[in-house]
């Protein structure tokens, strides 16, 4: 009997070594320590044994039941603690999805914030304005060519003539008449044109408007707020031009070039070959507006500008077509 | 517009560096591309059509900026012993004619165009008609002025009337349609009919043709906002209005006539009547003062006198007067752009060079202050965006189809719909009233969008402008809208639930209340109006009903959430104050009760709050269950309650007894069984 248990011990002192895994462990246990196992087959003979073998064979059973539970114990120890550390870590893992702020919205809270370093406070207008404050309060009387420059789109109304602003110089001379000189305002927001939509043109986009006025308010001040404006939204120094324009709401009007940032200067299909690319309009109000708002000419000067918002976004993160801002495609969306 | 090189070098006294000139353009006066080394093509400043929207204009131009000089342009003809009274009598009976110049040519011989007139004409884009009416298109090219050539022959009664058009009366235009006009409209009359549209196209019954011997040529000015109007009313536009709208020089109007006459006797053979008829005289020279400091102060810098001196003496002003701080001058004829000090000032900068102007810092006179409103939305869509909702951007248009869907609805907040008069297409006819209404265009497009997607949960928002008419006013507000769809219905309504109530508690608040309404029941399955506790209505939440969805081609359930963000920002604290973190542990008790399912949860949460006073820390649903073995109108409403004190550590005892207190008034208030 001594001998059938020696082996049996043998045995699970053999297969220890090939038991890699908790699968292997519970065949293990089932073989020697289970209810049909090797031991349990041993104990029943055991039993049938006369008194005296009995005991002998009976003490020896328990000391090798005791190394086999050893061993599985020390088994399953060392297994079980290893376990955890089973993981493949090239596991790709799971998508998280973060939510995503309109490029819109990021790229004008980095302009909003630039001009507030240069002493610019923020005013929000309203989108439906009065034909005075679009038109004729910026020196654009009814039946002016000048505004064809601006294809309206105008609404049904039996009394005022009514219309959703055109650009963000509608707000002027309300600004002009409610805000104490020196003042430095921008006014971002959403203009209306009617305008037959495609890859470069909407109906409905973003401006932000700039306005200025004390006694210091000249050309050269113009001149720097771009230079400042432009390095810090696209991200270096670039070569500004002012060529000659015309508002009626300005004199001087100018047309605000930067070198082309997709060839730096030298000429591509972006800038037709020019090297330069136009990105604002701008100038010196004009006396007829600061007059609108009863500020003294003589003693005070000013100047305001406009931007495409859209336009800039386009060129910083080369885009393609101005219609993906307002098509609600998650594509783009999160891209951002 | 676009010149030939050719004609430009004509006039001019020596052949430019066309490049240089190309360059000098483009920075001080107008955008200008040279094409295949033949052709300017120039944009024209509205504002200096009347001067440089013409050879001789653009020629004056190039020689301001280069002082290549101009030649003198040298022309004469012998007039007869006839004057043209004997031939015309001009009335004029409206203040629009602003001036009229006119001369009366006989016995003319009108051909077809010679080949170089012809290829002139081509070159600007205009059509060869006779040799009669091509002199005259050249004429308006080379000095601005648009010419009209009668038939005198075809003028009833040899008389010429200039008067406002009557209501309903009819112009036969040279392509022989019939206009209705209307009153404002200038017309050039005989007695019986209408020769003219004044300024814009004469008519086919006072046409030149090759048959005809006699003329009467015009050269006006008209009222350019009249034009304009008729123009544009009509829907007529032409070289000739082109022009008009932008204003015409008089003295370039009388020198095209002059200049005119003499083509026409010189290649048509015409007998010219003596002296000219002329309405008015010329407009006189403007008088100008420029003070130099002026410029400077435009500059930010202070340059040469002698140089602003040079520069308006290139563009044509003469002195009248000269001191050491300004000049008197008079501006040309011709430049009707001139008028003002200020006009000088630019004139002068734009000359000198804008490249020569340095930067400088911008003076900042304060630190900016914030803008509240634009705080306040930015906050809420970081918040947003923090818990995975995307941020788009939609058009502010609706259509018809979007207002009768919800017009019920609609009917609930405003009277009429902001319509636009004259909309890119009939998809974006109105001003939207609430921005749900382009959401729920992006669900279907994104939903659409599963192949790049891959998923159908679609969670976005939108922070902008609304509006529609109320009280014969306009009322403009600014919202946020909050739209979230998915396949799974408990998904979108409990996430809408949550969203509502995260948006309170960023703000500090510890919920909002929704207060359900059956009002508008035809578009929304579910709805409520979302107020605080001081009942202010600050928008509403809804499941938009399934059929409606359908319309817009939509199979599974949308929420929307549409909130005004002035009403919400009476509730934002920017400033955040310290709590104290509490001292004492906290103790936790569940309750579920069977209530009738009329009882919101809401009004039980209250109920508690007020049982537990301040002890009850925080409440919070768990769960909500309606069916067997309840009874049909019975649900079980389960909640976690939070109990603390400030002030010590609450005892078993002392919470029992707040429980059981609760449970006494659930039973009494609401018939609750604790189950």
């Amino acid at each position: 009997m001594k001998e059938e248990l020696d082996n049996i011990l043998k045995e699970a002192q053999e297969v220890k070594n090939n038991i890699k895994n908790l699968q292997d462990l519970e065949n293990f246990r089932i073989k020697f320590l289970g209810k049909k196992g090797l031991l349990k087959k041993i104990l029943e003979k055991i039993i049938e044994l006369p008194e005296n073998e009995r005991r002998e064979s009976g003490a020896y059973f328990n000391f090798v039941k005791d190394e086999i539970e050893k061993i599985y114990e020390e088994l399953k120890k060392k297994l079980e603690s290893k376990q955890f550390v089973k993981f493949d870590i090239h596991h790709p893992g799971r998508k998280i999805e973060k939510g995503h702020l309109h490029i819109l919205t990021q790229a004008i809270d980095k302009i909003v914030n630039i001009f507030s370093k240069m002493g610019f406070d923020l005013e929000l207008g309203i989108e439906i304005v009065t034909e005075y404050e679009n038109f004729d309060s910026l020196n654009m009387p009814q039946d002016h060519p000048s505004r064809d420059m601006w294809d309206t789109l105008w609404i049904k109304s039996d009394k005022q003539r009514l219309l959703l602003r055109t650009h963000t110089s509608a707000h002027q001379v309300e600004i002009l008449k409610n805000r104490n000189i020196p003042l430095k305002v921008i006014i971002p927001g959403k203009v209306y044109r009617h305008e037959a939509t495609d890859s470069r043109h909407e109906m409905q986009f973003h401006q932000l408007e700039g306005l200025a006025v004390g006694e210091s308010c000249n050309l050269q001040e113009l001149k720097g707020v771009f230079y400042i404006f432009f390095e810090e939204f696209f991200g270096r120094k670039l070569d500004i031009i002012f060529r000659t324009s015309y508002f009626p709401f300005t004199e001087p009007s100018l047309e605000v070039d930067i070198e082309c940032i997709l060839c730096n200067g030298k000429g591509c299909e972006v800038c037709k070959n020019t090297g330069y690319l136009e990105v604002a309009g701008a100038g010196m109000i004009h006396p007829f507006v600061l007059k609108q708002a009863m500020i003294d000419t003589n003693k005070y000067y000013g100047y305001a500008f406009g931007l495409g918002i859209e336009r800039l976004v386009m060129l910083k993160y080369n885009i393609p077509d101005v219609r993906l801002f307002h098509s609600g495609d998650l594509r783009f969306i999160r891209q951002f | 517009m676009r010149f030939r090189l050719k004609d430009l070098e004509e006039v001019l006294t020596k052949k430019p560096n066309w490049k240089k000139i190309v360059d000098l353009l483009n920075k001080k006066s107008f955008e200008t591309v040279l094409e295949d080394n033949k052709y300017l093509e120039v944009d024209i400043l509205p504002n200096r059509f009347a001067d440089a929207g013409n050879i001789l204009g653009l020629a004056k131009e190039i020689s301001a900026l280069t002082e290549i000089k101009l030649k003198p342009l040298r022309f004469n003809f012998k007039e007869i012993n006839k004057s043209y009274k004997d031939f015309i009598k001009i009335e004029c009976k409206t203040h629009k004619c602003l001036n009229y110049f006119g001369r009366v040519i006989l016995n003319v011989k009108n051909s077809p165009s010679p080949k170089w007139l012809q290829e002139f004409l081509e070159a600007y884009g205009l059509n060869s008609v006779n040799l009669l009416v091509d002199l005259s298109n050249y004429v308006m090219i080379k000095f601005g002025a648009p010419l009209h050539i009668f038939d005198l022959d075809k003028i009833e009664k040899s008389t010429i009337i200039i008067r406002e058009a009557k209501d309903k009366e009819t112009f036969i235009s040279l392509k022989e349609v019939n206009y209705e006009l209307f009153k404002g409209a200038i017309v050039i009359a005989d007695p019986k009919k209408v020769l003219a549209l004044a300024g814009i196209q004469g008519s086919k019954l006072a046409e030149v043709t090759l048959d005809t011997k006699n003329i009467f040529i015009e050269a006006a000015i008209f009222d350019p906002a009249s034009i304009y109007r008729t123009s544009r009313m009509l829907n007529l536009q032409t070289e000739a209005s082109y022009r008009f709208e932008r204003r015409v020089a008089d003295i370039n109007a009388l020198r095209a006539l002059e200049y005119l006459t003499y083509l026409i006797y010189k290649f048509a053979k015409g007998q010219v009547t003596k002296k000219y008829f002329q309405l008015k005289p010329l407009e006189k020279p403007k008088k100008v003062i420029l003070r130099y400091q002026k410029v400077f102060d435009y500059l930010g810098l202070k340059i040469d006198k002698k140089e602003i001196d040079k520069i308006l003496k290139n563009i044509g002003c003469n002195f009248i007067k000269k001191t050491a701080n300004y000049v008197y001058v008079t501006t040309p004829l011709e430049r009707l752009d001139l008028t003002e000090e200020i006009d000088l000032v630019e004139e002068v900068i734009r000359i000198f060079g804008y490249d020569k102007i340095k930067i400088k810092f911008p003076t900042v006179h304060k630190i900016p202050s914030l803008n509240e409103n634009y705080q306040f939305a930015n906050v809420l869509k970081k918040d947003l965006k923090e818990i995975g909702l995307n941020e788009v951007l939609t058009y502010n248009f609706i259509d018809d189809n979007d207002l009768s869907n919800f017009a019920s609805f609609f009917k609930e907040f405003y009277q009429e719909p902001i319509e636009i008069l004259n909309p890119v297409s009939n998809l974006f006819k109105y001003y939207r009233p609430f921005i749900f209404l382009n959401h729920i265009k992006v669900i279907n497009k994104n939903l659409g969008l599963y192949n790049w997607l891959r998923t159908k949960d679609i969670y976005i928002f939108e922070i902008g402008k609304i509006g529609g008419w109320i009280n014969k006013k306009i009322k403009e507000e600014e919202n946020l809208c909050i739209t979230i769809t998915s396949e799974d219905l408990d998904k979108v309504l409990i996430d809408g639930k949550s969203i509502v109530n995260y948006i309170a508690n960023s703000l500090g608040l510890k919920k909002f209340h929704i207060t359900p309404s059956k009002l508008p029941k035809d578009e929304f399955d579910i709805f409520g109006y979302i107020h605080t506790e001081e009942e202010e209505n600050l928008g509403f939440i809804g499941l938009i009903n399934k059929s409606i969805l359908k319309k817009y081609d939509i199979d599974q359930p949308v929420l929307i959430i549409e909130i005004q963000l002035n009403a919400l920002k009476k509730y934002y604290e920017e400033e955040k104050i310290y709590q104290h973190i509490p001292l004492y542990p906290a103790v936790f008790r569940d309750i579920s009760i069977i209530v009738p399912e009329y009882i919101q949860a809401d009004v039980i949460e209250n109920e508690i709050y007020e049982v537990a006073k301040d002890l009850l820390e925080d409440i919070e649903l768990f769960d909500i269950y309606q069916g067997p073995p309840l009874k049909e109108n019975e649900k079980s409403i389960a909640y976690h309650l939070i109990f603390r004190s400030p002030e010590k550590t609450l005892t078993e005892e002392e919470v029992n007894n707040i429980m059981e207190q609760i449970i006494k008034r659930l039973k009494e208030k609401f018939g609750a069984i604790v189950r």
